[in-house]
């Protein structure tokens, strides 16, 4: 019981780190998913990166483990056969998707809308109701016509089962009856209750939410059960975690009751583990840039804690499960650049893919792409691996920026800096999202970049914005993996409130908040984390009364008690209001949602901190290129990142190759190897 | 045509890719606003049914970035004020329709209009509107559908200042508020509005810091050539020279018992010109279904719709402005003269969409959409709760989205962008009332190739004694198939009392008293299909008869589909079905207007609907 595990599920690759815990080694290995049978790919994983670090299976202590089943399984709509049980009336609910159509005017003549998860055939509605806003009974079930349409959807062939009924957020009542009779006719079938998935009114995205867990649940419960019988084949005794999209872990068990709470999973991880080494270097407010082959997703970390959402957005479907605020943006390496009728050049978010990929590729894409764009400018030496592949096809990379330089009349160079100059600002923008437009002024952030473009595009963003440092962790390409390590056991409790400052004191708000501690103690205690390692967080969701906001106010417990009750909360809604929206309202505070978050605290991974050496780079210089920017050619020199030294000093313009990205250093930037071995770039010189 | 080349068009001094970069942040900029407002409104109806009607225009007043086509010129013209009057942080309010030719086009739409300033000089505007849920007037909601004055409909502010030098007028705002059954509510709305201005100017300053104040400017121009151009390439691609198209289609009612009204466009092209001419429109009625059609947004909704068909990555803005000409006859339904009342101008709004449409979908080769289920309908339901509480509810309600190229319409969607249904479990805890159904009217969508989408039925009781208004339209007419589609089915309205009596409601009425435990089953039409229907897919029929969007004697009658027992297609019976159905035909028309009775019998039918519905309710 040596060594901790973080594994990263990805559509293509699957990455590894194991954590040696007496050396503090970090062993990286990469290998390629398995979409079919994903279990086979994680464990063919951690057992060549347990090989790899000199240990084995049996000697893994703790395993975290992250996914894009789900997401995927979202995307390609390959999920389970879903039955639906609402009530009587409302069968349509999700067919009629709340009829929404995109902008801008006539946006519904392009509209394509995927036929619901639970299809129709598949859904029955029942009698029964709930009152509102009482919670009363106003209508009993009909055992009998329950049984019978359970019977028929077991028959029909579906393999998991949701229970969504109107007003169930008031009365879990008829939803909890009604799983007791399934589990008497169908004892075999997985089910859910929106009361239990989404305790909060608005009926469709709480019924959307649960089909989507019913959805993955039969996929996730065997892939689960598949890996944990591998891992004991192999003699392990870790305990395993998953990762949530809120970046925070539960166990195996947890996630096959609730995999809704995976569907981002993935991106999840690489932000924890940005805030965590930002955290750890005293920059504790930075922005997160994560860019990849066909998307970069972006965040903010505001104290060392990642932003998190409860709307929670794949493909077109957006339902409510918390996850990190990822903005998510069709820019990556393997976007296409295409210059419209008005002549404007949109870049993205139509992406070449991994198959042709890049013109440069030599796959026989000849569309331009960003890589081909940054391969044209030298800022991909020769030598690197791109796509697993040894040699670049420059002259392809050329030839397909050359049709755009055409169209525009510049040169060959102009047009590919314009692309990146265009899918720098693509990128801008989403991070403008999650910063300016929620009241945060990016001047006062940092950056941290990762994913294997990100490196590459970061400088320039960085200069946009005039978020500085920019922080270049180690391994930026398996940045998810290493942030599953820094992760906590974690899950929230919340109940809808409803109820505005006129008729409720700060006394009642404490009661309801020590109720769903209460329920989150119990969660912890049977993830098995020691009472004593317990941590809890409060909030509640606030908006003016009718508003349709919730913003997340931190509470402190106690101060609820006292005299002053609900001003805190109040003062400080008012204010973040007031920063974001720059008006506040003589109306009065409802709170809508009440909130409580439980964590244990797991030891995964420490960061190393090493001796500082002499500022001098030249021992890693393997080479120089001629490199354009903005206008003119530099001679840049290229360092090889691996023989870089902690204190080591470069002065841009500069290329940094790794193993699984290259860093663009750009002039008038200057940067340092840091004490933890991360890559910081400042405008200006060196000290 | 006469007019000159607009002064933006030729040579631009600004490097392209700055150009894209402004033009995207702009674009960017839009979305913003739009979530600003969204999020801090108190209304549902601005909140859950989000209005995008954000704008960004040049100094000129020219509308850069949005899609209604800017007025700026209009409300200045109409203000006390000249423009050199405007200074920074000042922000000019109207909700009055005819101060600004029908930008905004009745009078619960308030818009706010901010004049930005950099380094002194102005370098454009902002404006943001949205609908407030009351401004006073004869009905809660502000929309009467039987009113023969705009003095009926509710306080109306001409353009003036609401923001000083960035002071609010809180005496005005207080003023205004004053006047509309729900203030709080106003004064907050007003407030959202004027933040997702100032959100535009906080963008437009940055803007002016990383390139410029003068790049900033030339972009704006650059912009607007950029899609003047675009314009002019699909003008010359898809619109014929030489031929003049029409098109004629009604809307039912005025809601006095005055119908139906006809809406008459012609469209052809001479050179880089394309003519939109209304003239054979019906002249104003007495009720409330006049529609105040602004030029410029007429205009912009046409480009919108060449844009969206055939490219829709181009930019909306007012570069494309001199490219059409437009005739609005005077005194006609969609340009009536003041003090028309203008109150539920949502019908002639949809149908005038409509129109458009079809009579593009004449013109261009290959290229047709079906008619739509007619307007935005609406209900307001408000009283006083047993409590003493008051209470107003506004919802807007969908239909059925016409069948479209190469793919069906959707089941009670909303033609409008970004709208959404307030969700029931909101109805159910802010008013006294509960939804029993919610539901797709099978059938109710035009049979076709590609089938029009069904209307929708919603069934609400009221728990509290009260009064309704709603309008909704498509109740005499039908939304007209296309190229061998049929015809969709109409809207009803039935009235349940708790004594179990039930009456049928025309499509608009206003105030119509409800008692605790009636019931109302709101139900809108479907829209047109396109194609021949014997062309579907038979197994897609099939589906949707296991689904429940559609009878099995549908499935028979309209798309020759016969189904086995269990369910699958019979093929053999189908194909004697479907040539059947074929032999005994008149082939297909271009568009199927549904038995509609001739002009004369339907005017009857509509004023003795009205007489009978007043005699009962009198």
């Amino acid at each position: 019981m040596t060594h901790n595990l973080g594994v990263d599920v990805g559509g293509t690759f699957t990455d590894v780190i194991v954590f040696d815990e007496t050396t503090h080694e970090i062993t990286i290995d990469k290998v390629l998913s398995t979409p079919s049978n994903p279990s086979e790919g994680v464990v063919h994983g951690i057992e060549e990166a347990t090989v790899k670090a000199n240990t084995s299976v049996s000697e893994l202590d703790l395993l975290f483990h992250g996914t894009t089943v789900v997401t995927n399984m979202l995307l390609e709509e390959t999920g389970s056969r879903v039955g639906l049980i609402t009530t009587a009336g409302h069968e349509d609910i999700l067919h009629l998707a709340r009829a929404w159509t995109p902008g801008p005017l006539y946006g519904w003549m392009d509209m394509e809308k995927p036929d619901p998860l639970a299809d129709l055939v598949d859904t029955h509605g029942i009698a029964g109701t709930i009152s509102s806003p009482d919670g009363k009974e106003t209508e009993s079930l009909d055992e009998g016509e329950i049984r019978d349409a359970v019977r028929e959807l077991e028959a029909a062939g579906v393999e998991s089962l949701t229970v969504a009924l109107l007003n169930a957020y008031l009365n879990p009542e008829h939803e909890e009856r009604v799983r007791k009779i399934i589990a008497e006719e169908a004892p075999e079938l997985p089910v859910s209750i929106s009361s239990e998935i989404v305790p909060e009114y608005g009926e469709y995205e709480r019924t959307l939410t649960t089909v989507i867990n019913d959805y993955a649940r039969p996929t996730v419960i065997e892939y689960l059960e598949d890996l944990d019988d591998s891992l004991a084949d192999a003699d392990s005794t870790a305990t395993m975690n998953v990762v949530r999209s809120d970046g925070g872990l539960m166990s195996s068990k947890a996630a096959k009751e609730r995999p809704v709470e995976l569907a981002l999973s993935g991106p999840s991880g690489g932000v924890v583990g940005a805030a965590t080494i930002a955290s750890k270097k005293g920059v504790p407010d930075v922005l997160t840039l994560d860019m990849g082959g066909t998307s970069t997703d972006v965040s903010l970390v505001e104290d060392g804690t990642p932003e998190t959402t409860r709307q929670t957005k794949v493909g077109y479907r957006e339902f409510k499960s918390r996850s990190v605020d990822v903005n998510t943006v069709g820019a990556g390496g393997g976007s296409i650049a295409r210059v419209q009728l008005s002549g404007s050049l949109q870049v993205g978010p139509e992406s070449s893919g991994a198959d042709p990929g890049p013109a440069c590729y030599g796959l026989g894409g000849d569309e331009p792409t960003v890589t081909d764009a940054n391969v044209v400018l030298g800022r991909i030496p020769p030598g690197v691996q791109l796509g697993g592949r040894m040699e670049l096809d420059r002259e392809a990379a050329h030839d397909a920026v050359a049709t755009v330089a055409d169209e525009r009349g510049t040169s060959v160079e102009e047009a590919a800096q314009a692309i990146l100059d265009i899918v720098n600002e693509n990128m801008h923008s989403a991070l403008r999202v999650v910063s300016v437009e929620q009241g945060y002024d990016p001047r006062e952030f940092g950056l941290v970049a990762f994913g294997g473009a990100g490196p590459m595009h970061a400088n320039a963003l960085a200069d946009i914005m005039d978020a500085y440092p920019l922080i270049i962790p180690p391994g930026p390409g398996v940045m998810s993996a290493f942030g599953f390590l820094t992760s906590d056991i974690q899950n929230e409790f919340s109940e809808t409130y409803l109820e505005t400052e006129e008729d409720v004191d700060g006394r009642d708000v404490y009661e309801k908040l020590q109720d769903l501690e209460a329920e989150a103690t119990d969660w912890l205690v049977s993830e098995g984390v020691d009472e004593t390692d317990h941590e809890f967080e409060y909030f509640a969701e606030c908006r003016y009364f009718r508003q349709d906001i919730q913003m997340s106010i931190p509470v402190t417990i106690e101060n609820l008690r006292g005299e002053t009750g609900l001003a805190e909360i109040k003062g400080d809604f008012e204010s973040r209001h007031d920063r974001q929206f720059g008006f506040s309202l003589d109306a009065p505070l409802e709170i809508a949602n009440l909130r409580v978050i439980g964590k244990g605290t797991l030891q995964g991974v420490t960061i190393e901190e090493q001796e500082l050496t002499d500022a001098d780079p030249s021992a890693a210089e393997i080479d120089d290129n001629d490199v354009y920017f903005s206008g003119d050619t530099y001679e840049t020199p290229i360092y090889d990142r691996t023989k870089l030294r902690p204190g080591n000093e470069i002065d841009g313009p500069a290329i940094v190759t790794d193993d699984d990205s290259t860093v663009v250093l750009q002039p008038d930037h200057s940067a340092t190897i840091d004490r933890y071995g991360n890559i910081e770039i400042n405008r200006g010189e060196g000290q | 045509m006469s007019s000159s080349t607009p002064a933006f068009v030729g040579e631009h001094d600004i490097d392209q890719t700055t150009l894209d970069i402004i033009e995207s942040t702009l674009s960017n900029t839009r979305d913003e606003m739009d979530r600003v407002v969204e999020t801090t409104a108190i209304s549902p109806v601005i909140r859950e049914q989000s209005d995008q009607f954000p704008l960004i225009a040049d100094a000129e007043g020219r509308m850069v970035m949005g899609q209604f086509g800017s007025a700026i010129d209009t409300i200045l013209a109409n203000s006390p004020f000249e423009r050199e009057d405007l200074e920074d942080g000042d922000v000019i309010a109207t909700n009055d329709p005819y101060m600004c030719a029908g930008a905004v086009s009745h009078t619960p739409d308030m818009l706010l209009l901010r004049p930005i300033f950099y380094e002194d000089d102005l370098v454009g505007f902002s404006s943001q509107w949205g609908n407030l849920m009351d401004v006073g007037g004869k009905t809660p909601g502000s929309m009467p559908v039987q009113a023969s004055t705009i003095f009926e409909e509710g306080m109306r502010l001409p353009p003036v200042k609401l923001y000083k030098q960035g002071e609010i007028d809180s005496e005005l705002l207080r003023s205004f508020a004053h006047n509309t059954r729900l203030p709080e509510h106003a004064e907050a709305d007003i407030k959202a509005l004027a933040a997702g201005t100032k959100a535009a100017e906080t963008r437009v300053h940055e803007l002016c810091d990383r390139f410029g104040k003068e790049t900033y400017v030339e972009a704006c121009d650059a912009i607007l050539d950029r899609t003047r151009n675009g314009m002019v390439d699909l003008i010359h691609e898809f619109i014929p020279e030489g031929e003049r198209y029409t098109f004629e289609d009604y809307v039912d009612d005025d809601g006095m018992g005055n119908g139906p009204i006809k809406l008459h466009l012609e469209i052809y092209r001479e050179g880089e010109t394309v003519y939109l001419d209304w003239t054979g429109t019906d002249e104003q009625v007495p009720g409330t279904v006049n529609f105040l059609l602004n030029e410029k947004m007429f205009k912009m909704f046409t480009g919108v719709f060449l844009i969206m068909a055939f490219d829709p990555l181009l930019t909306f803005n007012d570069g494309y402005y001199d490219l059409f000409e437009v005739t609005l006859p005077e005194g006609s339904v969609i340009q009536p003269e003041f003090p028309a009342s203008l109150g539920n101008r949502l019908p002639l709004m949809a149908r005038q969409f409509d129109v458009l449409q079809a009579t593009f979908s004449k013109l261009i080769d290959g290229f047709s959409v079906a008619g739509s289920y007619g307007t935005s309908p609406n209900l307001v339901y408000a009283g006083t709760d047993s409590d003493g509480n008051e209470f107003q509810m506004l919802e807007i309600l969908y239909g059925g989205i016409p069948a479209r190229p190469g793919g069906d319409g959707l089941d009670g969607h909303s033609w409008w962008p970004l709208f959404r249904t307030v969700p029931a479990e909101y109805q159910e805890a802010y008013y006294p009332l509960t939804i029993d159904e919610y539901s797709t009217r099978a059938d109710t969508g035009g049979a076709g190739e590609f089938r029009g989408g069904h209307g929708i039925t919603k069934i609400y009781t009221f728990e509290e004694d009260g009064a309704i208004t709603f309008q909704d339209d498509r109740a005499h007419t039908y939304p007209w198939g296309v190229d061998g589609g049929k015809h969709a089915q109409t809207s009803e309205k039935k009235l349940i009392r708790a004594d179990g009596t039930e009456a049928e409601l025309p499509s608009k009425v206003e105030n119509v008293a409800v008692e605790a435990r009636d019931k109302l089953v709101f139900s809108t039409a479907g829209g047109g299909g396109l194609g021949d229907p014997l062309e579907r897919e038979a197994a897609v029929v099939a589906e949707e008869v296991e689904r429940g969007l559609l009878t099995e004697t549908a499935a028979r009658s309209d798309f020759g589909v016969v189904l086995t027992e269990n369910g699958t297609v019979d093929e053999a019976v189908t194909d004697d079905q479907r040539d059947e159905i074929r032999a005994n035909r008149d082939g297909l028309q271009k568009f199927d207007y549904g038995p509609l009775p001739d002009d004369e019998t339907l005017e009857a039918r509509i004023a003795d609907e009205r007489r009978t519905f007043e005699n009962r309710n009198n």
